[in-house]
């Protein structure tokens, strides 16, 4: 070959002699007691249906948001990634933050999922919990913040019953597919799930992940766990490291029809962005998403690209929204140190400017419901009459569709 | 290995050796003949010619690199390592040669990558013009449908792993692709006298090559027809596998997967149907309890 690749040879060997005493240590390390716990925050189930369950975080802070936040997960991996672990948490920020949180857990689909649709999804079970924490709050509107894909049921949802959601967050949610930034949406204009549905029934979650790992063989096979190696002596790497393979390995299967609905109308023929897409028979007009809009994504996000993202805040019918862009990539913004310090505190100041006291009901749930009342919450009626509604606008906030890099708040 | 005993009293590896590797590269040549009138693939028939050249190579190095085929020896090494180095000695492989050879040097060109891109078509040809026909012969008497079932799962499976050979291979591709260009980026560093003492530099490039390949394949719209066949293949094998395993099923005291499928439909139908009804129930007693 003509390099003396001996000689890197001789030196790698050097370096596994060096190592040794690191070698042993690791031992200590993946022998001894690890927390490798995630989503440790404690919460309250409040609210159940079928495999569906709601999660309630209360804050013990000063309250700074009246309006409750409702978060919606994609139905792909589990919401636990916005709690990975106490210095990593979205859901513990928002805590600290005064802000009540309520979280969809959409469990582990089953065969018998198979044919719920983006509909049952949207306009059943996100409607049923949405109807469950405003009769618990007593409140007309709630806070909606959806992730990835439940960033897209919730734009979806917000478009079908605009007066229940005061203030709508997205956050690295697809909303226009027809581009060619990302290698999903790339792979997926061609293939044909169809065959997959029938023959599995749901979509396994085991191939979604192999097909994400797919994306980026180099640094998600390979890469990762030479990283791995290298840190094994390192008890917070280590603790780090396992908490993220557990939560990227917990793939639930995702019902067959959603994700058959979600890839032809959204990836192939991106209906959505076009208010074209239509959901229980109704059709998904982005004008009719009039509620304050914040519209977060990552730069470098591989799974859903900024061209994927920056299309929406100019399409809505609110006037009032704001696209952030930050420089990391799909997970990093929830759980990298360097974006907790600047995403949550974002949204919170956010909220906070568009959260009026006028309709904010009841205050918590205790308040607004004796014990043991919440579970009639589901009829509390969709309107309120005599109550205010929200302006379109308010003072302060910044023009329609502008993007701006996100600086540190304060 | 044990040194050649010419007293003969030990097992002759060498002529074992030669005599085996005639008889499949004639065996080769034969099928050769099948594969180019069904296929008309031209590289097999290349690459047998250099296999047969790059063995000679290494049983009489000493006649000179050219023209291995066209000397013999009457006493054939087979002492690899001792090959080996004569080879070396001699200038190594003949570029004709180490073409073929794994991470051969020749980059996108490789002769490997192209013979792998052609076996594979070669055989995907002759399973289809050879061996599917025959799957597709109509089945008669009593166990007709189960014998056309599992002819159809045959079938599948077979399509099935002609799918994921290509895709491996493909993926298999920036990984070649990538050693050669680090042997290249390695002159590049020795020429300009930059080489670093730490492995991790090398690492770090190497890991950077492979990405930035296996992001152009994934760009590619061969991939993504690979892809796509696979998912398609993958999905009609396990289909076709239910089939035949539901019918299995039949004979035991337990539901299929069709009888639930059949249960479940009929209860999301029944969900749904009962929802609608309770929410018209509620509007009605909402609009009762008004007055």
């Amino acid at each position: 070959m003509g390099v003396p690749l001996n000689e890197i040879w001789t030196k790698w060997l050097e370096g596994i002699e060096k190592s040794r005493e690191r070698i042993l240590k690791s031992r200590e390390v993946l022998l001894g007691a690890l927390d490798t716990d995630i989503g440790k925050t404690p919460y309250e189930v409040v609210y159940q249906e079928d495999r569906i369950r709601l999660k309630y975080y209360r804050s013990s802070a000063d309250r700074q948001v009246e309006t409750p936040l409702l978060m919606v997960y994609a139905l792909i991996n589990r919401e636990t990634m916005l709690d990975l672990q106490p210095g990593r948490s979205v859901v513990r920020n928002f805590l600290n933050e005064g802000i009540d949180v309520y979280m969809i857990d959409w469990g582990y689909p089953t065969r018998k999922d198979r044919f719920l649709t983006i509909d049952d999804h949207v306009n059943g079970y996100l409607n049923n919990v949405v109807e469950f924490i405003r009769g618990r709050h007593g409140i007309p509107k709630i806070n909606l913040m959806g992730i990835c894909m439940g960033g897209t049921f919730a734009i979806i949802y917000s478009a079908l019953h605009p007066e229940k959601i005061k203030n709508l967050v997205t956050t690295v949610t697809p909303s226009s597919f027809d581009t060619d930034q990302g290698l999903l949406h790339i792979w997926t204009k061609g293939i044909d799930l169809g065959g997959i549905i029938k023959a599995y029934g749901n979509m396994p979650g085991d191939l979604l992940n192999l097909g994400f790992l797919l994306l980026n063989p180099a640094r998600l096979v390979i890469d990762k766990y030479i990283g791995f190696f290298e840190n094994i002596d390192n008890k917070d790497f280590i603790e780090n490291f396992v908490r993220m393979e557990k939560w990227i390995f917990d793939s639930p299967d995702v019902p067959g029809e959603t994700i058959r609905q979600f890839i032809e109308d959204c990836y192939q023929k991106n209906l959505l962005i076009q208010s074209k897409m239509e959901v229980g028979g109704r059709r998904v007009e982005l004008k009719s998403v009039t509620m304050p809009l914040l519209n977060i994504y990552g730069k470098y996000d591989h799974l859903v690209p900024p061209g994927a993202c920056d299309q929406l805040t100019s399409k809505v019918g609110s006037r009032d929204t704001e696209d952030v862009c930050l420089e990391t990539g799909h997970i990093g913004i929830y759980v990298s140190s360097k974006y907790q310090r600047q995403f949550t505190p974002k949204i919170v100041q956010w909220l906070k400017q568009r959260d009026g006291t006028s309709e904010t009901g009841r205050g918590t749930p205790e308040e607004a419901f004796p014990a043991g009342e919440t579970t009639k919450a589901m009829q509390v009626p969709e309107s309120r009459p005599g109550r205010k509604t929200q302006g379109r606008k308010s003072a302060g906030h910044r023009a329609k569709g502008k993007t701006v890099p996100l600086t540190p708040v304060s | 290995m044990p040194p050649n005993n010419p007293e003969g009293n030990a097992f002759d590896w060498s002529q074992w050796i030669e005599s085996l590797g005639s008889f499949y590269l004639s065996a080769a040549k034969s099928w050769q003949a099948v594969f180019s009138a069904l296929a008309g693939s031209s590289v097999f028939e290349e690459y047998v010619r250099a296999s047969l050249s790059m063995w000679r190579a290494f049983q009489w190095p000493s006649a000179g690199m050219q023209d291995f085929a066209a000397k013999a020896s009457p006493q054939p090494s087979f002492d690899m390592f001792q090959a080996m180095m004569r080879v070396m000695d001699h200038g190594g492989l003949s570029k004709d040669m180490s073409k073929w050879l794994p991470f051969g040097g020749a980059g996108a060109d490789s002769g490997f990558e192209k013979l792998q891109h052609e076996m594979l078509k070669v055989w995907a040809e002759f399973y289809e013009k050879a061996i599917r026909p025959s799957l597709k012969v109509p089945q008669v008497g009593l166990t007709r449908v189960f014998q056309e079932k599992i002819n159809r799962f045959t079938d599948k499976f077979n399509k099935y792993q002609a799918a994921v050979s290509e895709f491996q291979m493909l993926l298999s591709v920036p990984m070649e692709k990538s050693f050669v260009t680090m042997r290249e980026e390695l002159d590049r560093l020795k020429e300009k006298d930059e080489l670093s003492e730490d492995h991790k530099v090398y690492y770090g490039i190497w890991i950077k090559v492979l990405e930035n390949h296996y992001m152009s394949l994934f760009r590619s719209a061969e991939y993504r027809e690979a892809l796509s066949r696979l998912i398609n293949e993958t999905a009609a094998l396990r289909i076709t596998g239910n089939e035949v395993l539901t019918d299995l099923l039949q004979f035991l005291p337990i539901p299929t997967n069709k009888d639930m499928d059949e249960v479940y439909r009929e209860l999301y139908v029944l969900k749904k149907q009962a929802g609608d009804a309770a929410k018209r129930i509620n509007a009605v007693e909402s609009a009762l309890a008004k007055g």
